[in-house]
């Protein structure tokens, strides 16, 4: 995250830190095809038709067909392939 | 580009299986191992890496109670290693490199643009008596000396420039455009071209000095450029105008009693050759015998890569063998080739003037006839003739105008 010079107002570069600024996951998802989850603690359940995205404030889980991992970081996953729906759930 | 670093570099696709493969591949992306390409098939997850980070995976699969194997290599590092008791083809492949940096420091193509009055061939030898030619070496010290040395020899250019990109020369001219004119107003008089009778004189300035039906010699005056003014001075003045005579001209035409002519072969002889980098490979072997008179037409097909033509071309030659004949040419055919060349003549040589009559006389000796015609025309006979002034003179001539 960045800051101006004085130090009082942060500026925010990308999703990525305005999530980590927020304390909360931004979703972004591009028609049918692919779903990006800025936020992502990690994966928990990865299935051919399914995939279980731990984040701050629960789970995401994507439903689809040819769910492919396109990109893995420690904060962001972008999941890939026919999506048919997202559901949130809490821990536990 | 990506896709090529990683290539290059080598990279693996492995599996992952385990009670909690995701976790595993949590782990890995905490520990900094950048994975891609992941996807999940019957609960065993495949992921891709760099090759160099598997020790660490599977060093951190022993700890995870995970297994990881290898499914896949791809890139450069493995192929490298499948090979490596093949010395040819390591050998090869440095030639391949070496060949393709040497080839790189010469010009394989020269554009040719901007001209329009100039043949291409033209164009292309004194380019290439600069230096600037397809096989050349392409570290040209100065290309400024190349401009310069182009300039001196084409005749009416006004600006060349060369560029050489990699193996590509581009060369642009720009060709002078010929200057308009200027209209002289100088002082002149009309005289005559020729001798003959005045029909009619149009005189649209200066003063006429003849008359119709006067008869005129070569040089005699028609239209004076020296103009008497009200005064009863004298100024000069640019004397312009159409002095219509009756002109007599005569012509003579020789035609050969025995003509040499080419006899040519119906089907030309064709054969082909490929250019391959200023390298000529012949693909067709033709019968050819330079005993014979020919003339060849060479067409050449360049092959083209991204709108630019490559150093590849397919030559085609049409060789036009001919016998050299001679005949005797009878009066009949005599007149003929007499006739076409007389109309030729009227054409280029008559159409400014208008043929009143013309008489043929015809004789011949041994070798040749001979056709004499002659002319009656009525034709514009004047053409003008400078006046020289002394300066000096016309200062005077002036200054006693005024006086009076």
């Amino acid at each position: 995250m960045g800051s101006d010079p004085k130090g009082k107002k942060p500026t925010l570069r990308s999703v990525g830190e305005f999530s980590e600024f927020m304390g909360s996951s931004v979703i972004q998802i591009c028609g049918r095809k692919e779903v990006t989850i800025d936020g992502c603690k990690g994966i928990v359940e990865y299935l051919d038709c399914e995939m279980k995205v731990g984040t701050n404030d629960g789970y995401v889980t994507v439903f689809g067909t040819d769910l492919n991992i396109k990109y893995l970081s420690i904060n962001t996953v972008v999941v890939e392939g026919k999506l048919q729906r997202i559901e949130f759930s809490d821990p536990g | 580009m990506v896709k090529l670093i990683r290539l290059l570099r080598g990279y693996i696709v492995f599996s992952v299986t385990g009670s909690y493969p995701e976790k595993f591949v949590n782990t890995l992306i905490r520990h900094g191992i950048k994975v891609w390409g992941v996807r999940s098939r019957d609960g065993v997850i495949f992921c891709r890496s760099k090759a160099s980070d598997y020790r660490f995976i599977r060093r951190l699969s022993r700890r995870s109670n995970s297994r990881v194997r290898i499914k896949e290599k791809y890139g450069l590092p493995f192929i490298v290693f499948r090979n490596r008791n093949r010395v040819g083809l390591a050998v090869g492949a440095v030639c391949f490199l070496l060949i393709f940096k040497a080839l790189s420091l010469f010009v394989w193509n020269v554009d040719l643009y901007g001209f329009e009055n100039m043949s291409y061939n033209h164009v292309k030898d004194v380019m290439k008596s600069v230096g600037v030619y397809e096989g050349a070496y392409g570290n040209y010290e100065s290309l400024k000396n190349i401009q310069t040395k182009a300039m001196i020899d084409f005749d009416n250019v006004s600006w060349i420039t060369v560029n050489v990109d990699g193996s590509c020369a581009e060369v642009n001219i720009s060709e002078t455009e010929e200057k308009e004119s200027v209209i002289d107003s100088s002082p002149c008089n009309i005289k005559a071209e020729t001798d003959g009778q005045v029909i009619r004189v149009d005189a649209y300035s200066g003063m006429s000095a003849v008359k119709s039906g006067d008869a005129v010699v070569k040089g005699n005056l028609l239209i004076s450029g020296v103009v008497e003014t009200e005064l009863g001075g004298t100024h000069l003045e640019h004397a312009s105008g159409l002095v219509w005579a009756r002109t007599e001209r005569s012509e003579r035409f020789i035609v050969e009693k025995n003509c040499g002519f080419s006899e040519y072969e119906s089907n030309p002889s064709k054969r082909y050759s490929a250019n391959i980098f200023n390298i000529t490979v012949p693909l067709t072997f033709s019968h050819f015998s330079p005993e014979r008179n020919y003339f060849n037409f060479i067409e050449e097909n360049r092959a083209e890569f991204k709108g630019r033509s490559a150093s590849v071309s397919l030559v085609g030659e049409s060789v036009y063998f001919y016998d050299e004949k001679e005949i005797a040419r009878s009066e009949s055919l005599a007149d003929e080739v007499f006739n076409a060349e007389m109309l030729l003549n009227e054409l280029f040589c008559y159409g400014d003037k208008k043929i009143i009559d013309r008489a043929i006389m015809h004789s011949a000796d041994k070798e040749n006839y001979y056709y004499e015609v002659r002319y009656v025309c009525e034709e514009d006979i004047g053409e003008s003739s400078e006046i020289i002034v002394d300066i000096g003179e016309q200062q005077n001539a002036s200054d006693d105008e005024l006086d009076r």
